[in-house]
């Protein structure tokens, strides 16, 4: 042992040192072999990753005083060390887990790591992801159900490493969405895809190297296991394990048609799966209902509100079940779904609704302003939880009283909500509880009169009475209280049934609003430090809106609360990287006007995937005038020529109609004529005016430009495609503007599917000016060439315009590509998808390109006639005019 | 109130345009002197506010307050100068001049009140400049005469902010030719008092549409590109008054009109049926 750490040391280096101080204090704990084990763990690392050589020696009394007996320190130590070195980041993971883990179940750290090694036999990633999600498992699901959760897991490694670790991946999210007990189906139904998926042979080339030997003929199962997996997050806590089953079958039987459509199925890409997860869900997601629910909280409030899943508390709060409301001073949160009225989306709606109004008007009538000291008498009494329930009931009686008043036309809804609610209460034989006869007024039927019960009753026309505030129904409360435990006996007490909340009404939660009151101002404030710079100061209200849309970008469902970050960490860094993302993009927004979402065609789904792909339609920076005036003078005799070319092709621009029934002037051939007529005994003509018409050129043409990465090329000139491509632009407007056509100029360069960047440098509406001509000079080379989601937005713009003409026309130098926009065939039928959909707008679209090797597609895609291929790309500013001319004349 | 059709023949009387009833106002703020003293000092007005609010009510009420005629011209973008100023008609064998309504109350004196002015054409809206400042003149160019205005002429124009795009905007040399009198919706009693007058419903009532409409203003930016208008509300009452059932009117009069959005509309019907 002291060679391995003389040995050790000299890896080490500076830090050497740390070899010393583990012998000294750290190896005694998990004897002689157990440190072995641990320095023989190190000296793999110290080879390759210091940093982690490091953190284990530092670490390891903390890790290993969490175990007490020496021997299982000893024995954990050989099992991580038995994993071995070609698997380092297998033992990486459980090293880095070892500690958060022993600190909640110490008991059960060796068969933890066991599983790990089960798993690292079958594949290193499966093991990882494993070890990172058991400390969030453990905490969630407790020992006995994490047992079964790894053995689950490893059942399905020895069918499918793959679908493992998707398995071990996306459990920590996916089960908090479900209940713990229907992990097993869950699990187990990802098994059943594993074996049922089909086998499909590769297609390799006959000559191909793959196509002997041992691969030869062999198939592979398809991956639908894994996709289910991945897709579970997004699907559970929607459907029911029942449901979800029948999702399953349905998803088989699309691949047993259609091998390659499963796959987009259960990866939830294709639009058939995920109508077939809404057809499933039962009772009404607060995801449909929710939009409309935050408008109407904001226009009720006159203010931003922001309505939120319950589901996110749910973990934290055993025993309340799903169905339960809570506020935490401004957000509110609700239930995900609603199915109290089975199918019967209106009436589950109306008890969403309740359910809001209910939290909102806490919020109003100032509940959460309650007397803390007060508060704290709630929890001398002998049984404070019954204490604090029956404030709970006098305060929700008290806002509900204030509610009706306000909104009589919601007290009728209630009413009829609680009349149908108590009569399947009855059905079902369920008990009336105290708080509900109380309140409804209604008869318990439990024999036995509850001693609580009339005094409630008078507590209750106390606060309603006196037109109460917050602390007189504590007050209320607790002077309840002090009676009913004099009065009565303990026994009694304890034989009450049911106090059970009335079902609309949420949890009042003063802690919750407490700590998201303070937790939430923590970390505006760490952030705020964070994210200014010596220099420069993030102004308060961009950083409250940052956190705003921080929260809105998680959706209704959010699976953090921002307040529990703690201002330091990981996590706290993952919020500040996003905030200053999204103080960028606020930045940035200054220039945008909107962003939209498109869908985008799959060739191979023969399906659009849905709201794929976001435009953000900006305006152009400004970039002086240099460029505008330089290509002015360089093409002063074309721009010349251009303009007296166009101004021929105008038409008059005020037009005068002879001989009409009415108009402005007065026709004196005609009224002449007239009078002879009428002298001459005809009946005489009436159309004696002359009618001014206002003529305008009925077309309207947008130029949507490349400004994709690839334009930066050099040409023999020493320009730069994009430069060409902006001087044919600058003469097109000149000429545009000759001929009095309504132009509008757009650039665009895409990264990804959620950056398709669309700069407008011109909009049809605005005047040619200075900013205008400074902005071509802005134009300048970028990322990739998403067509098909521009020209979707380009297609939408030019649709506005009601004029007879309307044109598209594409300056580009080569063909469709993006990051993630598939291969060369999907981004081509996406293309000419999107040209198709602009025609069945009325939108014509003509492509300019420089590219070549176009030729092989462009007739595909634009079809026969609607594209041109300029040999000579310096010839572009000459052309496009010429081309223009052809087109609209 | 009387509109004038342009193309219509004969000369008028400035009788016709005389308000010869009452119209219901209740004056907010101090408009009613801010139009007196505009009159005496023959400066022209702008009413700047949104749609329904009773700017053109305001406008015959002061019209019948001041025993003055008044010309409404309600403004589209076919509107030539012509309309306004004109022109030569056939009469059996020779033309005759007939005056447009703007140069009737040059002519004769009276108030000219062009309605939602930046619906006219923008050559049109020039015509008037020379009516706005210190000349008081208007050019009959067909005829070859300038003509000058009469003590008691006013011109008036309204102006709704709410549709402010660049199509649709008027030019700073024409909206620097007025003091501007701002039009908001009235404050919640004013208001009730308003819909129970006009639409002859309970108090009550008058009170919910006022709520309900409350509401619906708040949302002004979040969803709705206007508030709705006090004359919806009293649209509402009337459909109340004769029996349609207090949601159910809300819907037709209240909700339908000021959007085609579903989310919106179900958003707006959700408050609705929360206060009735």
């Amino acid at each position: 042992m002291a060679s391995r750490a003389e040995s050790l040391k000299a890896k080490l280096g500076p830090s050497a040192r740390l070899v010393d101080q583990f012998m000294d204090q750290t190896a005694g704990l998990m004897a002689e072999g157990g440190a072995e084990a641990w320095l023989s763990i190190v000296e793999i690392f110290a080879t390759f990753d210091k940093p982690m050589a490091v953190r284990m020696l530092s670490s390891a009394e903390k890790i290993m005083t969490g175990l007490d007996d020496p021997q299982i320190r000893e024995n954990a130590a050989r099992i991580i060390l038995g994993i071995g070195r070609p698997r380092w980041s297998v033992m990486a993971a459980a090293i880095n887990n070892m500690g958060p883990f022993i600190a909640i179940e110490p008991g059960y750290t060796l068969e933890w790591l066991s599983h790990g090694v089960a798993l690292a036999k079958v594949d290193q990633d499966v093991a990882s992801n494993y070890f990172n999600a058991s400390v969030e498992m453990l905490e969630h699901l407790g020992a006995n159900r994490f047992e079964l959760w790894a053995s689950l897991g490893e059942e399905l490694a020895a069918k499918s490493w793959k679908a493992a670790k998707e398995y071990f991946k996306s459990s920590p999210e996916a089960l908090k969405k479900i209940e713990p007990g229907d992990m097993e189906e869950w699990a187990r139904l990802g098994m059943y895809i594993v074996e049922k998926a089909p086998t499909v042979k590769k297609n390799y080339n006959a000559h191909s190297m793959l196509a002997q030997g041992a691969a030869a003929g062999k198939g592979s199962k398809m991956g639908l296991g894994e996709q289910y997996f991945q897709s579970a997050p997004q699907i559970l806590g929607r459907l029911s394990i029942h449901a979800l089953k029948d999702w399953v079958e349905k998803g088989l039987e699309v691949t047993g048609a259609h091998n390659e459509k499963g796959s987009s199925f259960f990866s939830l890409q294709s639009g058939g799966s995920r109508v077939a997860v809404d057809d499933l869900v039962k009772g009404l997601e607060l995801r449909d209902a929710h939009i409309v629910l935050r408008s109407y909280a904001e226009a009720l409030m006159g203010r931003t509100a922001q309505v939120r899943s319950s589901a996110i508390f749910y973990k934290n709060m055993p025993g309340l079940g799903r169905f339960f409301a809570v506020g935490d001073g401004s957000r509110i949160y609700l239930p995900n779904n609603l199915g109290e009225f089975g199918d019967d989306k209106d009436s589950n709606f109306k008890l969403f609704k309740l359910m809001l109004t209910h939290e909102m008007a806490h919020i109003e009538l100032g509940t959460f302003a309650a007397d803390r000291e007060k508060l704290l008498r709630l929890a001398r009494f002998r049984d404070q939880a019954l204490a604090y329930m029956v404030f709970e009931f006098l305060e929700d009686e008290r806002v509900d009283a204030v509610m009706d008043l306000l909104y009589p036309g919601l007290a009728k809804d209630k009413s009829s909500i609680i009349a149908s609610y108590a009569k399947q209460k009855k059905t079902a034989g369920d008990p009336v509880s105290l708080f509900e006869a109380v309140s409804f007024g209604v008869e318990m039927d439990t024999g036995t009169e509850d001693p609580l019960l009339p005094i409630l009753i008078a507590a209750r026309e106390r606060v309603l009475a006196q037109g109460a505030g917050v602390d007189d129904a504590l007050d209320e409360a607790i002077r309840a209280i002090e009676q009913f435990e004099q009065e009565v006996d303990l026994e009694t007490r304890l034989a009450r049934k049911s106090a059970d909340r009335i079902f609309h009404r949420g949890v009042i939660d003063f802690e919750l609003v407490d700590k998201a009151a303070t937790g939430l101002a923590a970390v505006k404030e760490a952030a705020r430090i964070r994210l200014s710079s010596s220099e420069q100061e993030i102004p308060a209200d961009i950083l409250e809106e940052a956190f705003i849309r921080l929260e809105e970008s998680e959706g209704v469902e959010p699976d953090k609360l921002l307040w529990q970050i703690a201002p330091t960490g990981e996590r706290f860094d993952e919020v500040a990287d996003h905030l200053r993302q999204i103080i960028d993009d606020i930045e940035n927004e200054k220039r945008f006007r909107v962003a939209v979402h498109y869908d985008e065609w799959d060739n191979g789904l023969e399906d659009y995937k849905k709201e794929w792909c976001r435009v953000r339609e900006m305006d152009m920076p400004t970039a002086g005038m240099t460029f505008y005036t330089r290509t002015m003078k360089e093409n002063y005799g074309l721009v010349s020529q251009l303009k007296r070319h166009f101004t021929l092709l105008r038409p008059d621009r005020v037009q005068r109609f002879f001989r009409e029934e009415r108009g402005d002037e007065v026709d004196y051939n005609a009224l002449v004529e007239s009078m002879v007529e009428k002298m001459a005994g005809i009946t005489p003509s009436d159309r004696v005016y002359i009618r001014r018409e206002k003529n305008l050129r009925d077309v309207s043409v947008a130029f949507l430009v490349d400004m994709s990465y690839s334009t930066s090329e050099e040409l023999p000139s020493g320009k730069t495609i994009v430069d060409i491509e902006k001087t044919g632009i600058i003469l097109m407007a000149e000429a545009l503007e000759a001929i009095g056509d309504q132009w509008a100029v757009y650039g665009f360069s895409t990264n990804r599917r959620d950056r398709a960047d669309f700069y407008v440098v011109r909009d049809f509406d605005q005047p040619y000016n200075d900013e205008v001509k400074m902005r071509f000079g802005a134009m300048e080379p970028m990322a990739q060439t998403r067509l098909g989601a521009v020209i979707r937005h380009a297609n939408r713009l030019v649709a506005r315009m009601n004029t007879r003409i309307r044109l598209l026309i594409l300056i580009s130098d080569g063909r469709p590509y993006d990051v993630d926009y598939g291969d060369a065939k999907y981004a081509v039928e996406d293309t000419r998808r999107a040209l198709w959909e602009g025609k069945r707008k009325g939108v014509t679209s003509f492509c300019v390109t420089v590219d070549k090797k176009s030729r092989d597609y462009l007739p595909y895609m634009y079809g026969q006639s609607n594209y041109t291929v300029i040999d000579n790309i310096e010839a572009l500013p000459i052309m496009m005019p010429l081309i223009y001319k052809r087109l609209t004349t | 109130m009387t509109q004038v059709k342009a193309t219509a023949s004969g000369e008028r009387k400035m009788e016709e345009f005389r308000i010869e009833s009452e119209p219901f106002y209740l004056p907010i703020d101090d408009e009613v002197s801010l139009f007196r003293i505009a009159h005496e000092n023959k400066l022209p007005l702008m009413l700047k506010g949104p749609t329904g609010c009773g700017k053109t009510r305001f406008m015959s009420y002061m019209a019948f307050q001041m025993g003055l005629p008044l010309i409404t011209v309600a403004c589209h973008e076919d509107l030539t100068t012509s309309d306004l100023v004109g022109r030569y008609l056939l009469d059996g064998g020779s033309t005759r001049w007939q005056d447009g309504p703007l140069a009737l109350a040059v002519r004769h004196g009276g108030i000219c009140y062009l309605d939602e002015i930046v619906e006219a054409r923008k050559d049109t809206t020039v015509a008037i400049h020379p009516l706005t400042d210190d000349r008081r003149v208007l050019p009959l160019e067909k005829k070859g005469q300038i003509m000058e205005a009469t003590d008691t002429f006013m011109l008036a124009i309204s102006y709704n902010p709410g549709y402010q795009t660049v199509l649709k905007d008027l030019k700073q040399s024409t909206k620097q030719r007025f003091i501007t009198i701002e039009f908001d919706f009235p404050e919640a009693s004013l208001e009730v008092e308003i819909v129970m007058r006009e639409s002859g419903v309970e108090r009550k009532n008058a009170a919910d549409l006022r709520k309900v409409a409350e509401k619906f203003r708040a949302m002004k930016n979040r969803g709705l590109d206007e508030g709705v208008s006090t004359r919806l509300l009293i649209y509402a009452g009337i459909l109340i008054r004769n029996a349609v059932a207090p949601r159910r009117a809300c819907s037709i009069a209240m909700i339908d009109p000021i959007t085609d959005d579903p989310e919106i509309k179900k958003t707006l019907e959700e408050i609705v049926s929360s206060i009735i």
